[in-house]
């Protein structure tokens, strides 16, 4: 009974796939765009001004639980961020089968304009607001954008130390 | 021409599991390690409005803000999903080309 429910199963499977096989002529399917070095290297470049910035920040207060210097001097870098952003959106969504990275840029951009509010508030901005929210979770976001971009290499083994350790922990301090 | 359906099945299964079972583990583990960072942040917040470093509306603005990165990290294990998938079925696909082919003597499909 069992052998005979596995082959029927395995029937069903091989079905299914010489019908994917057929439909695609034999050839290989692809779901997601391939791996596009400007896009790599765009977002590593935006990481790091991202991370020179939060550092600036929480650099400029007296304390811990101090505020950070004002929005005004700070606006050109949100300003030249969402430029960045824009540009790399741009590129990934000139490309086929490429939403989930231009979701990732449109989620990215949601977060500056989080912070710029944040920041340009009558309530300001922390040191400690910065390293234990905002630099986590901006770095999550650069690792998303990065890790996919990476994995649409394809045929490289994935990197389990990397995945087993992510840079959205590490605190440049 | 002959061809050995359950062999050819067999072999198009091994060659797509072979690819989960490789592909897989390091999705989970990055999944896993962002999910416990997303928490951890969480608890931060939580901690720094108990203290009255920030306010209730800041306070929701922050969670707002872990919220739309943990979205981004999903949208990346959807990703390596997809990728993880292309690949398995593509390896099934190389199995049933191979095997026509050889049983064909030439380059059928």
């Amino acid at each position: 009974m069992r052998i005979s429910s596995s082959i029927s199963f395995q029937a069903r499977v091989l079905s299914a796939l010489l019908a994917l096989c057929v439909l695609s002529g034999c050839a290989s399917v692809k779901f997601i765009a391939d791996y596009d070095e400007q896009i790599d290297t765009g977002t590593t470049a935006l990481q790091k001004d991202f991370e020179t910035f939060l550092v600036k920040l929480e650099s400029s207060a007296k304390s811990d639980d101090g505020k950070v210097e004002g929005y005004g001097s700070n606006k050109p870098f949100y300003s030249a961020a969402k430029v960045s952003i824009s540009g790399l959106r741009l590129r990934a969504d000139a490309v086929e089968r490429n939403s989930l990275t231009v979701r990732m840029f449109d989620k990215l951009r949601k977060n500056l304009d989080r912070m710029e509010k944040m920041h340009s508030s009558t309530e300001g901005l922390t040191p400690r607001e910065i390293r234990e929210s905002l630099r986590g979770a901006f770095n999550a976001q650069f690792t998303a954008i990065l890790t996919l971009e990476l994995a649409k290499k394809r045929g490289e083994k994935p990197d389990e130390t990397k995945a087993a350790a992510a840079p959205s922990q590490i605190n440049p301090e | 021409m002959s061809l050995n359906v359950e062999e050819i099945a067999s072999g198009m299964i091994g060659a797509a599991k072979g690819v989960v079972g490789e592909r897989w583990p390091a999705t989970q583990k990055y999944f896993e390690s962002e999910s416990r960072m997303f928490a951890e942040r969480l608890a931060s917040i939580a901690a720094m409005h108990a203290e009255g470093l920030i306010s209730e509306g800041r306070a929701r603005l922050h969670v707002e803000f872990q919220t739309e990165a943990w979205e981004t990290t999903l949208l990346a294990v959807q990703g390596l999903n997809q990728l993880m998938i292309e690949e398995a079925l593509n390896a099934a696909i190389k199995v049933i080309r191979d095997a026509v082919n050889t049983s064909v003597k030439f380059v059928l499909l």
